[in-house]
């Protein structure tokens, strides 16, 4: 389908990043539609129109039209359903399917470790915050290790995970809980109205992947927030690596210090913010910042992350409705819902409020 | 024929680049002809990148190709865009070199 008859030229002027949004938002018709259309620049009003099931802003207090149902009010009946596939040491994904729901373990410590780890997501979603897997709506969790070979890297291409094995000199796994928990939960940040992932949006991103592998982990090892080692790939990187993880919440800029990977490059502070044009300007850097205010909200309150500060973060992401967010965007949105979860005087407003200070953001 | 190929980004971010040097001329076959057929400058320029696909924690790979006689033809391009049989040559180049 290509653009609109229009002669009129003046009405071919979406702006890009609508049409960015549209595409990351959109079903599969409209995020191809936007690709075009950021290629010709045209208007697309009547396409978004016609394919948006709810509205995007919110109408009298209503949640925004990307919320999960299940964030509305009580989720529906458990749904866990797992696909795991096996690449067999090439690209093309998702695989061969080795163990779906309700299968005995393979004994590929791959396919099974991804098998429970993509579960111990979905309860934590499920029953700490409702939400009915990734979508909300009981999505098949689909996943495939063994991707390619000698792969040191992870992901989530929009639809599924996707494990390397790591080359084993620098990387010697990706399957470990807060990993599992980051990718899934890029696909939790997809499905409620997305972030642009570059920029202070991108480590947003990048930063909601960690605090939630980081709970799933917890909240599996039975780990307070005073208890944790806050620690994102703990125990991933090569036996000859001079590190102990991918990242660190706790004390960003620490986990690593080697000489092939060279220093962990994390602030913990807006002082420190890292411009530069790589890593899409930087999201694996500065997620360090919201990183460590969603650390120190935690040492604040104690008890468990999943409690208080995970239903803050959880709640903003629903309700933020703006996929180019700013830190001070996501901080501002953090102190709003935790007015409205507990009163503007509670202790747990005055604490974030401190927990974003700390880090240089004054809201 | 000389083709470098380094990365970037994936879940790390930084520092965890990967980096080859081919000389594609010694390659045996049929790595040679895969190599020829793949990445040759022709074949990569046609590989348009898509507008902010979905997704996070993917890798770009910077791809120099040098032919004799010819300027060097250097090209950007995320894994999104990367055809799955070239994304496997790509590793086996890797791993090629890396075992030299």
């Amino acid at each position: 389908m290509g653009c609109p008859v229009h002669r009129d030229s003046r009405l071919c002027i979406v702006p890009p990043h609508m049409l960015r949004v549209l595409e990351m938002r959109g079903d599969r018709k409209t995020a191809a539609m936007a690709r075009r259309l950021l290629d010709q620049s045209c208007k697309i009003r009547d396409e978004r129109a016609a394919i948006a099931a709810r509205p995007m802003l919110a109408e009298d207090g209503d949640a925004p039209g990307f919320v999960a149902e299940g964030y509305l009010g009580a989720a529906a009946a458990r749904g866990l359903v797992r696909e795991i596939h096996d690449g067999e040491g090439k690209a093309a994904l998702p695989g061969k399917l080795v163990r779906a729901e309700g299968d005995p373990p393979t004994g590929d410590a791959g396919a099974d470790g991804a098998y429970d780890g993509a579960e111990a997501v979905y309860d934590l979603y499920f029953e700490e915050f409702g939400r009915n897997s990734l979508d909300g709506a009981g999505m098949t969790l689909v996943a495939t290790v063994h991707h390619r070979r000698n792969f040191n890297n992870a992901f989530w291409d929009g639809s599924q995970m996707a494990y390397g094995d790591g080359d084993g000199e620098i990387f010697r796994t990706f399957i470990e809980t807060s990993v599992i928990g980051h990718e899934m939960s890029h696909g939790v940040v997809q499905f409620s109205g997305g972030l642009v992932y570059e920029g202070q949006s991108g480590a947003l991103n990048e930063s909601f992947a960690d605090v939630f592998g980081a709970q799933t982990r917890q909240r599996l090892e039975g780990t307070g927030a005073c208890e944790s080692d806050w620690l994102i790939g703990k125990g991933i990187l090569g036996p000859e690596i001079k590190g102990v993880a991918l990242r660190s919440m706790k004390m960003p800029g620490t986990a690593y210090s080697d000489a092939l990977l060279g220093q962990d490059p994390q602030p913990y502070h807006m002082d420190f913010y890292v411009n530069t044009t790589e890593d899409n300007g930087g999201v694996h850097v500065n997620s360090g910042i919201p990183n460590h205010a969603f650390y120190l909200y935690c040492m604040y309150l104690g008890g468990n992350s999943w409690g208080v500060p995970g239903q803050v973060w959880y709640d903003a992401l629903q309700r933020l409705n703006n996929p180019y967010a700013s830190f001070h965007d996501w901080a501002t949105q953090t102190v709003q819902s935790a007015v409205q979860l507990h009163g503007v005087g509670s202790r747990e407003v005055l604490a974030l409020r401190r927990a974003w200070t700390l880090v240089g953001l004054a809201i | 024929m000389m083709i470098t190929i380094t990365t970037s980004g994936g879940i790390g971010g930084f520092g965890l680049a990967r980096k080859a040097e081919v000389a594609v001329d010694e390659l045996p076959e049929p790595l040679h002809s895969e190599t020829c057929a793949l990445l040759d400058p022709a074949a990569l320029a046609g590989l348009r990148a898509a507008a902010a696909p979905r997704g996070a924690d993917r890798i770009v790979y910077h791809i120099v190709v040098v032919e004799q006689g010819a300027a060097p033809s250097a090209f950007d391009l995320p894994e999104t865009v990367l055809p799955g049989p070239t994304l496997d040559l790509i590793d086996e180049l890797l791993d090629f070199v890396s075992k030299r």
